[in-house]
């Protein structure tokens, strides 16, 4: 339950974020992890209970990138793998791996200090579909800590860039997250 | 007794099998899970679009040169790797950047020259090649490649064809040589298949994972027959 207040918060975020239509051409400046997402109380939802949006309602493809990395972000931080797999395609292979790795890990009493994953320079890719959009990114995963079950820091990871791809799939009035992958 | 001290043990073993292992670092290892797409010869993707020219030496990531070639991006300005970063370098990076910078064909010599020989007659083949080391920038790193020549395919024109470690020489050294049975033009070519090693900032050598070959153009060869023709006479 914890998390629809913020799922909700960051999805009206992002809609407003992505409300600026006009400029056909995103810019595409380098985006901070959303540090006070999970380190602060999530903003209460603006719009009624009752338009509280399914994960992709309202959100662009593009927004959607945006979105989904946060929440994996909030997993990183949390444990908390529900956004991530409502913004996610049961079919995304990826997707389930990683939210099994990361449930697995907080189950055995570990945790993560990061600052999590952040897109830079997201275009769409060339032969992008409409009805399944394609984007290309380098994904900035952020510096790592891995704590064990003890409270010992297991291993730090340095901050790394990863070339990655986004392949989006419909889902109601919107989009989620159909496969995620590492281009190498 | 024995009954009451194997249900415990059941029950022990079963415990057991509920609690989680411990925390290890492969539990942080994300990417890993993660499907990985080979971009390989991006150059395909680029061709439909029809703006694609050869693949630059750029001196950048080639990870990330695919990936700007990909979309059409500018490779400069795509793939500035802040300072400060630190990624690991893999052999696998290395042997990325190894197969876009793929060395200069070399050049098929034939002897006799002038694009003419005789049949039956040891005709002479060596193949010059152009400088093989690299320095570039990798991921920020100082990445110097060592290419050499491994192997050489000769393909003679009339369907045989040879393969040398060596790349033959001029006469009167004749290593490679091939007699042509049966007057005509043939179009000789030589595939040439380098290996490489490298190492990062002066640290030691290491061998890139596997090799690239570089096909040869051909070259035109007149194949002739001669006659012994009598051409002058002492009487004397």
């Amino acid at each position: 339950m914890a998390r629809t207040p913020l799922l909700a918060g960051l999805l009206v975020g992002l809609v407003l974020l992505s409300g600026c239509a006009d400029d056909p051409e995103p810019k595409f400046e380098d985006w901070e992890p959303s540090a006070t997402a999970s380190s602060e109380p999530a903003p209460e939802p603006s719009m009624p209970a009752s338009s509280t949006p399914t994960p992709a309602q309202n959100l662009s493809p593009r927004s959607l990138v945006d979105a989904w990395l946060t929440a994996w972000t909030h997993a990183l931080r949390s444990g908390d793998v529900d956004d991530v797999r409502v913004l996610s395609s049961p079919d995304c292979v990826s997707c389930s791996r990683l939210t099994t790795k990361v449930e697995a890990l907080y189950a055995k009493g570990g945790r993560l200090d990061t600052e999590g994953w952040a897109p830079t320079r997201v275009a769409r890719a060339p032969g992008s579909r409409d009805e399944t959009p394609t984007f290309v990114m380098q994904v900035r995963q952020a510096r790592q800590t891995l704590y064990g079950a003890d409270g010992n820091i297991v291993e730090v990871t340095p901050a790394a860039t990863v070339p990655m791809r986004m392949t989006l799939v419909a889902a109601g009035e919107g989009w989620i997250l159909g496969t995620l992958e590492i281009l190498e | 007794m024995t009954l009451a001290l194997v249900t415990v043990a059941l029950l022990l073993s079963f415990s057991a099998a509920d609690e989680p292992g411990p925390v290890t670092a492969d539990d942080g290892a994300f990417n890993v899970e993660i499907q990985h797409t080979d971009l390989g010869q991006v150059s395909g993707s680029t061709d439909e679009s029809g703006d694609a020219g050869p693949i630059r030496d750029s001196g950048l990531d080639a990870i990330c040169v695919a990936t700007a070639m990909t979309l059409g991006e500018d490779i400069y300005s795509f793939c500035d790797i802040p300072p400060d970063e630190v990624v690991a370098l893999t052999p696998d990076m290395v042997a990325v950047a190894f197969a876009r910078i793929a060395p200069p064909p070399p050049t098929l010599q034939i002897q006799p020259p002038n694009g003419r020989t005789l049949v039956n007659l040891d005709t002479n083949f060596y193949a010059e090649t152009g400088e093989l080391d690299r320095v570039l920038t990798l991921l920020g790193q100082r990445v110097e490649l060592h290419i050499v020549a491994a192997t050489f395919t000769w393909r003679f024109g009339d369907g045989d064809s040879l393969t040398t470690d060596q790349p033959g020489s001029p006469y009167p050294n004749l290593e490679v040589t091939h007699r042509y049975l049966a007057k005509g033009h043939v179009t000789p070519s030589v595939d040439t298949t380098y290996t490489a090693q490298f190492r990062v900032s002066g640290g030691p050598w290491r061998a890139v994972p596997g090799s690239v070959t570089v096909t040869g153009a051909p070259v035109g060869l007149e194949v002739l027959t001669a006659t012994p023709t009598l051409v002058g006479y002492d009487r004397r």
